[in-house]
């Protein structure tokens, strides 16, 4: 599903570069649930940029669903986004003065899907992270964690085989991020790759296999026994 | 594509933004098409009022010689005879219609009232050369009432008013002149006229020439009207006339000062070029309003694109090429300047038609007439190209700021 090899990536702060990473190897199989662990600077914002084809790496390959999408252009990436990827994020990212069911449309939007066929699969989504009576409410009038439904609904609506979540139960209580877990879990079994990128042991815990990422390089990949 | 309905609802979610956008290009509009509304109703009004007197006519006086010559001293008057009149008709071939005028002060009685007023003797032509048309129901001089040296008269609106009551039709009717009786047989239909000789034509009553000729004993005419074929024979008309004037009276062919002219065609072209100066220069300051108008808009949309950059990142991630946040970008802004120059449009339709409302009386209005602002296709036309334009740049440059935001830049801080 996901290949990187010997990925870099380093950017100009000021008058010194960064290398933030520093030959990355990476695979990642369809179905599996990866937790991408280490403290902050290790370069897993950057890995996950890059995985998320938000970013293109300085040198090094990435193969996505057997295409090469490390040489794409702006606006390939931003298709490749569009249809491969979904993104969950700690902040949310939802659009502040759209509904939950247009933020969970705007995907479609984009991907040309038609508008009936649209709000009816938007609607679905909704009910499915069990926000089905808060479709018409706006991000401030709902919780952290059902933003966060939304967001993961938003992130299904073009139904993408890779989910990348970052730091998804960062800003939730114990109980809401619990929810968000559960739902990768059912999104796993489903066969999407969910992949979630965090610096808190107990959340990368729930995932099947554990990827250790320091100063820019991967320090140990282990996967768990059992699910 | 992004759906425009999608547009939409992105506009009407920032209210403030869009307000205050749509607030700009209104006023903008407004003043640019009010300004050139009342410069066009002005210029209509004047022009018409201009042609009161006659479309384009020239008004030939008699004059003096400046110079001895040919045993004529100088000072000597020529007069316009009947037998100039004869051979200027039969020479020039330019002229399209020409009337000799006689005229004097005579005094006017009905049955139960009396007023005195400028009689003129006239030709048929001096109808159509000068405007003077009869109202329905009645008819202006005609050629057997010269012929017959009938004894008939056309009123004008003045004369009417003061020699009958309120309501009384005066055609059919009887009126004394220097104590002689002539049949009306029309009046004249009210006309606007900015300009004229003798006083305005509505104060003055009209009679077939050989009429006046045999009942008052003019020896020659007060002036004559000429109307051209095309405006550009004028100069050639003028000099023919002199030619002839000079060879009939024997004097210098090269002495301007034998015949006087009155080109109305010149004094109308003068204040044309006034009337479109005077358009120009309103038309310019509205375009200045409007451009400042568009630089409203275009910094209000980079504003808000500046405001916008998480969304636009947010946008990006879930897929949205650049050329679709760029596409957005620009609708919104010319969204925005559509509803605000209708909305302008809709302002300056309304201002117009109130001032088309406000009563304006006295003299002044009655001689020139009412000038109503006009709101032409035109000036709408213009108005709304040049909206476009502003709207799709000052839309386009925030647009492509926007285009090129960086999704993972834009998300990066939180």
């Amino acid at each position: 599903m996901i290949q990187i090899d010997n990925i870099c990536k380093s950017y100009p702060m000021g008058k010194i570069t960064v290398d933030a990473l520093q030959g990355v190897d990476l695979t990642i199989g369809r179905g599996e649930y990866v937790a991408i662990l280490g403290p902050s600077g290790s370069g897993k914002s950057t890995l996950m940029h890059i995985l998320g084809c938000l970013d293109t790496p300085t040198s090094g390959t990435y193969s996505l669903d057997g295409r090469e999408v490390s040489g794409l252009k702006r606006n390939e990436l931003a298709e490749v986004r569009g249809q491969k990827i979904g993104f969950v994020f700690q902040s949310f990212n939802l659009l502040g003065h759209a509904t939950a069911l247009e933020n969970v449309e705007l995907p479609m939007v984009y991907g040309n899907v038609n508008g009936r066929k649209r709000r009816e699969r938007a609607a679905d989504l909704i009910k499915r992270v069990g926000l089905g009576d808060r479709m018409d409410h706006r991000p401030n009038e709902l919780s952290g964690g059902q933003r966060q439904r939304v967001a993961v609904a938003r992130a299904l609506s073009n139904d993408p085989d890779v989910i990348l979540a970052d730091e998804p139960t960062g800003n939730l209580d114990t109980a809401s991020g619990e929810e968000i877990i559960a739902l990768f879990e059912e999104l796993v079994a489903e066969g999407k790759s969910v992949i979630v990128v965090t610096h808190d042991l107990e959340i990368a815990r729930r995932a099947h296999r554990i990827v250790r990422l320091r100063d820019g390089v991967v320090e140990e990949d282990t996967a768990r026994q059992a699910a | 594509m992004i759906p425009f309905k999608h547009v939409f609802k992105e506009l009407f979610s920032e209210r403030t933004r869009i307000l205050l956008t749509i607030l700009a290009v209104a006023w903008g509009t407004a003043s640019i098409t009010i300004m050139l509304a009342l410069g066009e109703g002005l210029r209509l009004t004047f022009g018409r009022a201009m042609n009161g007197m006659g479309n384009g006519i020239l008004v030939v006086n008699r004059g003096q010689t400046s110079r001895a010559y040919g045993g004529l001293p100088e000072g000597h008057k020529i007069r316009l005879t009947e037998d100039d009149l004869r051979a200027v008709r039969t020479a020039v071939p330019e002229i399209a219609e020409i009337s000799g005028e006689y005229a004097s002060g005579k005094s006017m009685r009905t049955a139960s009232k009396w007023r005195s007023g400028r009689v003129v003797g006239v030709e048929p032509a001096f109808g159509s050369i000068r405007n003077v048309a009869p109202s329905p129901g009645g008819r202006f001089i005609n050629q057997r009432d010269i012929e017959r040296r009938r004894r008939v008269v056309m009123l004008g609106t003045q004369a009417v008013k003061e020699l009958y009551e309120k309501g009384e039709d005066p055609v059919g009717t009887c009126v004394e002149i220097d104590g002689r009786p002539f049949l009306v047989v029309g009046v004249m239909q009210k006309k606007f006229q900015s300009s004229c000789y003798g006083g305005p034509d509505y104060g003055h009553v009209w009679i077939p020439g050989t009429t006046y000729k045999a009942m008052f004993g003019a020896r020659d005419y007060r002036n004559w009207v000429v109307k051209p074929h095309r405006p550009e024979q004028m100069e050639t008309i003028k000099t023919r006339i002199r030619e002839i004037l000079a060879a009939n009276h024997g004097c210098d062919p090269t002495d301007k000062d034998i015949v006087r002219y009155w080109d109305a065609l010149k004094m109308q072209e003068t204040s044309n070029a006034v009337f479109y100066g005077f358009q120009t220069f309103l038309g310019i300051i509205g375009a200045l309003t409007l451009i400042v108008a568009g630089v409203g808009i275009a910094n209000v949309m980079y504003v808000s694109v500046s405001g916008a950059t998480r969304d636009i990142g947010i946008r990006m991630a879930v897929g949205a090429k650049g050329y679709q946040v760029l596409t957005q970008y620009v609708l919104e802004a010319l969204a925005a300047t559509a509803i605000g120059g209708l909305v302008g449009l809709a302002i300056s339709q309304g201002v117009v038609s109130l001032v088309g409302l406000i009563p304006m009386s006295g003299d002044f209005f009655e001689f020139v007439g009412k000038p109503v602002p006009i709101l032409s296709g035109v000036v709408a036309a213009v108005v709304i190209g040049i909206l476009g334009l502003i709207g799709f740049l000052a839309g386009l440059f925030p647009a492509r700021r926007a285009a090129q935001v960086d999704p993972a830049e834009a998300l990066r801080y939180e």
